[in-house]
């Protein structure tokens, strides 16, 4: 691994983006959760604004790998309890971490990504993008001194700065040995509240998190479940939270029922579609679902692949990596 | 005495002809070979004095010069040993040297005077009857080649000392047959009757196909399912475009491959010929018959550059070129050395291999169909629940295939992993011959529009695309929102083009309509749903 790929520019080190502070542990600054907790560094590394003892803070975590179904998720539930005033805090990884992190810097909420680096390094280099808008908007934290390179022993151990600074831990999507359940055994042992975005029982991808719910996570059904299991360690919060979580509950409820045709759909889209569903699938078993319905049963594979790319073009289906496609959340 | 016999030589797949020129003077005893020649030709002198001793002809206590000429062109081979030994019988006055005009001799001698096969008969054959020589004698074994290079007598010889009764007698006077010179036929003169006939007929176009099932090769109807493959492989042969194709293990990627050959068209005549020349240049044809099939190769992925493009002191074809109007299978493409992969570029480009050598260029064509077969990730199950890969290590697999060779594939297909409830399925698919129909048809459409300039949609440059893949406005103006959303090439357009146009002439369509896209635009992106991760759509 060659060590200058992940550092920053050396513009960006001189003075662009607010300057980095060390905060040891005796210092009145050093955040107050971090500070409980009994292997707590003896200093961090903290650009931008450090993360106040009073706002509630929820910790958004998952997979690298993710489904769209995660993804969307993680949008939906970051930017809910952006909105209400929570903070996101995460570890700016690929996959849910990140896009949970964007979310909240999107709806104008604070977030704090505590790396396993430097805090001048970004790692992993897709999430540039999130880097930069860290540094304007957000915090960017770290145990790790200056041009410290990325290595695999220090992602484990910045998982508990994660798990310390929130009041909560929202696990969105983990395989059943993801490193991700290494943050909420941080977590428990911290304890703190543990929930979990329960997903379909054949989905590898979630089946971490129905674990978790089997051995008592909460479930986190709507960003409401959150804010209310919030409300109880931070009333302050109530008037803003309550206000954005009912719009998202109400949302949710839409959502529930049968999901809604786009319009514009002829028969054949509409065959076609109904048969894509939220799981990815392949052309190959597409057409095979289409085949196995009653009026599917004249459909020739150059008229799914026609439909299901004219789908794809009206951004009704989504593809996903592996060439499969599923329908796009909303 | 001096005297002038006709061989021919070939560099690459260009032949020529050789004067092959004897002077016995007198002057001190010793035997000279001349005009520029490799090691194993020049050593004819020795194998072609022990040969006349031992059939009883000494030679005289004489200075002989043997030269071939064009004296300046490299020669390499043993194809010139006959022709010498001819000339020097002349020149002794052993036969007439008049009876030695208008004949092509080819062939390397034995100790014994046996004459034995050489390389690269038919390129040379082929340049004699351009020349308009009416008769060749070839050693056995290289008979066959011979005759169906064109409108030529050929003869074969076994000895030297049948060659020298035969031109004693005169090979017109029926000397020939009386030495035992085996008359051999070309094609035309054997069932030119009746292929003749049936090509004015209908049945013409469908005797192929019967010949292929008759000869019981590798069958689509084995595989069961896989519709989406069947139908993406369809595509690549009906416009020879090329195909990649990306799948766990075990789910048929190269039986599907192995299959190709079965539905493309069979080899024309004139295809066949050049086919065969680049198989006859080295030494490869099989029994000395012409190539019927399409060739299929499959170079294992530790191939060296030299046996992939061509190569060696005298640069011989290499896959590319064996490969030629056939198929190039590439398995398990990742584990190609990347510059071997890099290296195909100039041929998929240009169709054609140029090797540069100190003393020239050589040419091989190089028109293959490029097949190419992969895993998705190092352990081949990703992005499936048994996948044991990590981002990055499925990232640098990914990597080893550069982006210009993948810009280069036509067509990105998955082939699904088999359900268990479809293992032992008794079901067959399409067999080949019905899906090589379709395909016959949609080349019949591609004959008739190109006439003679091009042969298949995927040659189409440029001009030819302006001019045959005329879209409505609609229809294009739908494909340029396409071409904006997912950042398309240029290229990449003109592949969609290309590749709708064969899918319009599978459907027997003379317009190519927005279905006819969108499916070209399926196939051309599957790859960026595994490379260019959050790239297109």
């Amino acid at each position: 691994m060659r060590k200058e790929n992940h550092s920053a520019p050396e513009w960006q080190k001189e003075g662009h983006g607010p300057k980095e502070r060390c905060i040891f542990r005796e210092e009145a600054d050093y955040p107050r959760r971090l500070r409980q907790i009994r292997s707590a560094p003896r200093r961090i590394y903290v650009r931008g604004p450090l993360p106040a003892a009073q706002t509630p803070s929820v910790a958004v975590i998952g997979a690298r790998k993710c489904s769209s179904y995660g993804r969307e998720m993680a949008r939906l539930y970051a930017s809910a309890l952006a909105a209400a005033g929570v903070q996101i805090v995460s570890g700016m990884a690929a996959g849910i971490d990140g896009i949970a992190q964007r979310a909240a810097l999107s709806v104008g909420g604070s977030s704090v990504a505590v790396l396993g680096c430097g805090t001048d390094v970004c790692y992993p280099a897709e999430n540039r993008d999130l880097y930069e808008q860290l540094l304007q908007k957000g915090t960017i934290l770290s145990e790790y001194s200056p041009g410290t390179p990325p290595a695999a022993c220090y992602f484990p151990a910045r998982n508990r700065i994660i798990s310390a600074l929130a009041d909560l831990i929202l696990v969105i999507e983990a395989r059943e040995r993801s490193g991700t359940l290494i943050t909420v055994d941080f977590a428990l042992d911290q304890g703190k509240d543990v929930y979990a975005l329960p997903g379909r029982i054949t989905d590898g991808q979630s089946m971490g998190c129905n674990r978790l719910i089997r051995q008592g996570a909460g479930i986190a059904l709507t960003p409401e479940d959150i804010l209310e299991a919030l409300d109880i360690s931070c009333q302050e919060m109530a008037p803003a939270a309550s206000n954005g979580s009912r719009g998202m509950a109400d949302g949710k409820k839409e959502r529930a029922g049968e999901a809604a045709l786009p319009s514009g759909m002829g028969p054949r889209e509409r065959l076609v579609w109904q048969q894509v569903g939220d799981r990815p699938i392949t052309l190959q078993e597409l057409y095979e679902k289409v085949r196995e319905t009653e009026e599917g049963k004249e459909f020739g594979l150059p008229e799914v692949t026609d439909i299901l790319m004219d789908l794809v073009l009206r951004e009704l289906i989504s593809r996903e990596y592996g060439n499969k496609y599923e329908r796009k959340a909303e | 005495m001096f005297n002038t016999i006709i061989s021919g030589a070939f560099c690459g797949i260009d032949s020529y002809l050789v004067q092959v020129e004897v002077d016995v003077s007198q002057g001190l005893p010793c035997m000279e070979m001349v005009g520029c020649l490799s090691r194993e030709a020049g050593e004819a002198k020795q194998r072609i004095r022990v040969a006349l001793r031992n059939t009883g002809v000494c030679l005289p206590p004489c200075r002989i010069t043997i030269n071939l000429s064009p004296a300046d062109r490299y020669k390499s081979g043993t194809a010139f040993d006959l022709p010498a030994a001819v000339g020097l019988l002349a020149s002794m006055g052993l036969v007439e040297a008049v009876k030695t005009k208008g004949i092509l001799f080819v062939g390397e001698l034995g100790l014994g005077g046996e004459l034995k096969a050489v390389r690269g008969i038919l390129p040379i054959v082929r340049a004699a009857v351009r020349e308009g020589i009416a008769v060749c004698i070839v050693p056995p074994g290289n008979g066959k080649e011979a005759a169906v290079a064109g409108e030529i007598r050929v003869y074969e010889a076994d000895h030297i000392s049948q060659v020298r009764a035969a031109l004693q007698k005169g090979l017109k006077e029926g000397g020939a047959e009386k030495a035992g010179l085996r008359r051999v036929r070309t094609a035309r003169e054997t069932d030119g009757a009746c292929t003749m006939s049936a090509a004015k007929t209908e049945g013409k176009k469908r005797e192929p196909i019967k010949e292929w099932e008759r000869e019981g090769a590798e069958d689509f109807a084995d595989i069961a399912g896989q519709e989406s493959v069947r139908r993406a492989a369809e595509i690549a042969a009906a416009g020879f475009h090329h195909m990649l194709m990306i799948g766990p293990p075990g789910s048929g990627k190269t039986m599907i491959a192995r299959r190709m050959p079965s539905i493309l068209p069979p080899l024309s005549q004139e295809e066949s010929l050049e086919v065969s020349a680049i198989y006859s240049v080295c030494g490869r044809l099989k029994n000395g018959s012409i190539m019927k099939e399409r060739p299929f190769l499959a170079p294992h992925h530790t191939a060296t550059g030299a046996a992939v493009i061509g190569g060696g002191r005298v640069p011989m074809p290499g896959a590319v070129s064996l490969a030629h109007r056939g198929i190039l299978f590439l398995d398990e493409l990742p584990e190609f050395k990347r510059t071997i992969l890099d290296m195909l570029r100039q041929p998929l480009e240009e169709r054609k291999v140029q090797i540069a050598r100190t003393y020239g260029n050589i040419e091989y064509p190089a028109d293959f169909m490029l097949v190419g077969a992969m895993n998705p990730c190092p352990c081949g199950y990703y992005p499936g629940e048994q996948c044991k890969c990590s981002q990055a290590q499925t990232d640098r697999y990914l990597s080893h295939v550069s982006g210009p060779v993948l810009d280069r594939m036509d067509l990105c297909v998955e082939v699904p992993g088999l359900k268990k409830e479809n293992l032992f399925c008794r079901k067959r698919g399409e067999s080949s011959a019905v899906i090589r129909r379709r395909v016959l048809a949609a080349r019949e459409m591609q004959k008739k529009r190109f006439q003679s300039s091009l042969r298949v949609n995927a040659e189409m440059g440029v001009r030819e695309i302006t001019k045959y893949c005329v879209l409505e406005q609609e229809t294009e103006r739908k494909l340029r929102r396409i071409a904006e959303t997912c950042a398309l090439s240029l290229r990449a357009c003109h592949k969609i083009l290309r590749m709708a146009r064969t899918i319009a002439d599978l459907d027997g369509e003379e317009s190519i309509r927005m279905h006819h896209i969108n499916e070209a635009v399926y196939y051309r992106l599957s790859a960026g749903a595994y490379w260019g991760r959050g790239q297109g759509i």
